[in-house]
C-alpha cells in the first residue's frame, strides 16, 4: 500500500476522533457516547486487513494517543487487540449479515468505552450510558460502513 | 476439510505490540513517565489551533477595511478586552482585599505576613473538554505569550473564586489542574467541619468524607470556604455549596459540593502569587 493511503486512513481516523470529541460534548448529557474514531479504525482494518496489521495499528494508536490527549498506550493497546481479532476472524465476518457485524463492532467499541471509564473515570461509569451507546454505535456502524466503503472505492488505490 | 476459515495472522507481532502498549500504558498511568512528551504534543496542537485562527483573523480584517470600520472595530474589541480584564482584576482584588481585611481584624499581630500578592491575568488557550466532560482528568491551558515564569501549585482564580492550581509549563502554555480533577485535594471548611475535598471527576463537583456528628450539623445549600490549611489558598473564600449528603456507613457521610465558578464560562484567569 502506498504511503498516501496510510496517511489518508490516518486523516479519516483523526477526523473521526475530532468529530467524536465535538459530538460527545452534547450527547454525554443524554448518556450517549459515540466511538466514531474507534469504529473508523475498525472499519479500515476490516476492509484492508492484509495491509493494516500489528505495526500500523500500533502506529495509529501512538498518534491518536499523542494528539487526542489519552494516556499513552491506551489506544495502542486497543487498536492492536482489535486489529488481531479482526484479522483472525476476517473471513468469517465476510459471511456475517450487517446486523451481526454492527453488533460485533458496537460491542467491541463498548468494551473499549467501559475500559476507558474503568481506568480513567470509575466514578462516571454508568451501565445506562454503555447500553445507550451500544444501541447508537450499532446504528452508527451501519452508516459508517457504507460511507467509508464508497470513500475507499473512490479515493484509495492499492 | 478445513474446520475454520483460513487466515494468516502471525501472533508474534501482535503479542509484541500488545505487551509494549500495555507496558507503556502502565508506565504512563502509574508513574506519569511520558508527561513531557505528551505536554510537548499538547502544546504543539494548541499552537496549531492558534495558528489556524490567524488566516481567519486576517480575512476578518480585510472585510472590515472594505467596510471602512476597521479602526472602530479594533478599538471596540480592544476596549471590550480591557473592560473584561479590569472587571476580572477588580473582582479578584476586591475578593483578596476583603479576605485580607478579615484576617487583619482577626490577627492584628500578624500584619506583616499579609502583604498583597501579585495577580497575573492569563487568557484561556484551551480546555481538555473531552476529559472534562467524561473523565477524571480536568485540566485547562492558559496562554502565556510573554513566557512569564510561573511556579507550580499557585492558586488560580476565575471571576468569583478559586478554580484550580498551576501544574506545569509547556512552551507558552500553563497547565492548570482544576478542583474537580480526581487527583486534586482542596482544604475546605464549612460551619460544621474541616476536610480535604477531592475532585469527583465530574464537572464542578468535589466531595469529602466527614463523620456522622459533623454531617448531622451540615445542611444542603451550606456554603463551603477555603480553610487556608496548607498555606496555598487564602482562607474564607467561598468555593461552592453543598448539594448532597450521602450516608456511607454508621460513622461516615459523604458531602458533595458544587463549585461556584464554572471554568467553561470564563475567558480570563488570575494566577495569584
Amino acid at each position: 500500500m502506498k504511503i498516501n493511503n496510510y496517511l489518508t486512513i490516518l486523516g479519516t481516523i483523526f477526523l473521526a476522533f475530532w468529530l467524536e470529541n465535538f459530538i460527545n460534548q452534547y450527547s454525554i448529557n443524554f448518556y450517549i457516547e459515540f466511538n466514531l474514531g474507534f469504529l473508523v479504525f475498525s472499519y479500515w482494518v476490516f476492509a484492508m486487513h492484509e495491509k493494516l496489521q500489528a505495526f500500523s495499528s500500533l502506529a495509529y494508536g501512538v498518534v491518536v494517543d499523542l494528539f487526542f490527549f489519552s494516556a499513552l498506550g491506551f489506544n495502542m493497546l486497543f487498536f492492536t487487540t482489535m486489529s488481531y481479532l479482526i484479522n483472525l476472524y476476517v473471513f468469517r465476518f465476510r459471511i456475517f449479515s450487517y446486523l451481526q457485524l454492527s453488533i460485533f463492532f458496537s460491542a467491541s467499541s463498548i468494551f473499549y468505552l467501559a475500559c476507558k471509564y474503568l481506568l480513567f473515570s470509575p466514578l462516571n461509569y454508568s451501565y445506562l450510558m454503555l447500553f445507550n451507546s451500544f444501541i447508537f454505535n450499532m446504528i452508527l456502524w451501519v452508516g459508517l460502513y457504507f460511507v467509508l466503503r464508497s470513500f475507499r472505492r473512490k479515493f484509495l488505490s492499492m | 476439510m478445513a474446520r475454520s476459515a483460513p487466515s494468516y495472522t502471525p501472533i508474534r507481532n501482535y503479542l509484541i505490540g500488545f505487551f509494549l502498549s500495555a507496558l507503556i500504558l502502565f508506565a504512563d498511568i502509574r508513574f506519569d513517565s511520558f508527561a513531557s512528551i505528551k505536554g510537548f504534543f499538547r502544546a504543539s496542537a494548541l499552537y496549531l489551533q492558534l495558528a489556524s485562527n490567524v488566516p481567519l483573523d486576517q480575512l476578518n480584517k480585510i472585510t472590515s477595511t472594505f467596510s471602512e470600520k476597521i479602526a472602530i472595530t479594533q478599538e471596540n474589541n480592544y476596549l471590550k478586552q480591557e473592560i473584561i480584564k479590569l472587571q476580572t482584576k477588580a473582582m479578584i482584588e476586591q475578593k483578596m482585599f476583603s479576605t485580607q481585611i478579615d484576617r487583619i481584624n482577626s490577627y492584628e499581630n500578624k500584619l506583616n505576613t499579609l502583604g498583597m500578592k501579585s495577580i497575573s491575568l492569563f487568557e484561556i488557550a484551551s480546555i481538555d473538554l473531552k476529559n472534562y466532560l467524561c473523565c477524571s482528568s480536568h485540566k485547562l491551558f492558559l496562554n502565556n505569550p510573554d513566557k512569564k515564569s510561573i511556579s507550580t501549585n499557585l492558586p488560580v482564580m476565575a471571576k468569583e473564586s478559586y478554580v484550580g492550581q498551576t501544574r506545569k509549563n509547556h512552551m507558552n502554555f500553563i497547565e492548570v489542574i482544576l478542583f474537580s480533577d480526581a487527583e486534586h485535594l482542596l482544604p475546605i471548611k464549612s460551619p460544621s467541619f474541616f476536610c480535604n475535598a477531592r475532585g469527583r471527576g465530574k464537572p464542578l463537583m468535589i466531595s469529602c468524607v466527614v463523620n456522622t456528628e459533623e454531617s448531622a450539623l451540615t445542611n444542603v445549600n451550606d456554603s463551603i470556604f477555603t480553610s487556608g490549611l496548607g498555606g496555598v489558598f487564602m482562607p474564607n473564600i467561598k468555593v461552592g455549596e453543598i448539594i448532597e449528603i450521602n450516608h456511607l456507613s454508621i460513622d461516615e457521610s459523604e458531602v458533595i459540593i458544587k463549585l461556584i465558578d464554572d471554568p467553561l464560562e470564563q475567558t480570563l484567569f488570575g494566577i495569584v502569587g
